[in-house]
């Protein structure tokens, strides 16, 4: 799993702040290594990132 | 009198159950716009290349951070994000810039659920033991 919290800001000023997390089942229970599932939290994780601009 | 109180008791009943239904909202991690009403200014024209962007670890456990640092968490992060903000069409406008705090990560393959099927759990199945009846009879 991988949780993140964003804020996005603007001359000192938040603008924004959310959280995003990818559950451990995104990693997937059959994908063969640490890499693999790794990439796929941190492209899921980004993907929700960029969502919530 | 008293079908007078039945219909004032089925009335409450079913505003609590409409405001109950309405006022539902969905987990943080399902939306992630957890601030509505906030605006972050997009310029589709900007290159994600040009937006401050931060990840910070620091609120990781020492060995969630060491196995983080090991797979380059950090940079492939950043990296994923900028290249979601291009292929989303989504960057925020200068002179906006970002903090990605890492607030929970583990790494490790997650373990199967008892209960599932037996292809699914092996191990489950091979140590569960039968369970003695407690009917009382």
């Amino acid at each position: 799993m991988l949780d993140v919290e964003t804020t996005a800001a603007k001359d000192d000023r938040v603008l924004k702040q959310w959280k995003t997390g990818s559950g451990s089942v995104v990693g997937g229970l059959i994908r063969p290594g640490v890499e693999g599932r790794f990439d796929r939290l941190i492209g899921t994780t980004a993907e929700r990132i960029v969502a919530g601009l | 009198m008293h079908h007078a109180m039945m219909m004032v008791t089925r009335a409450v009943l079913l505003v609590a159950l409409v405001s109950g239904c309405s006022g539902r909202t969905p987990s943080p991690s399902a939306s992630p716009a957890a601030s509505p009403g906030a605006v972050v200014p997009i310029e589709p024209g900007a290159s994600p290349g040009d937006v401050p962007l931060s990840v910070d670890e620091t609120r990781l456990s020492p060995e969630r951070r060491a196995a983080f640092d090991k797979l380059s968490g950090s940079s492939r992060l950043a990296a994923a994000v900028r290249e979601e903000m291009a292929r989303q069409g989504r960057v925020p406008a200068p002179p906006v810039q970002l903090v990605l705090v890492v607030t929970n990560f583990a790494s490790d393959r997650p373990r199967p659920a008892c209960g599932l099927a037996r292809w699914q759990a092996p191990t489950c199945w091979t140590s569960r033991r039968p369970r003695r009846r407690t009917t009382g009879c």
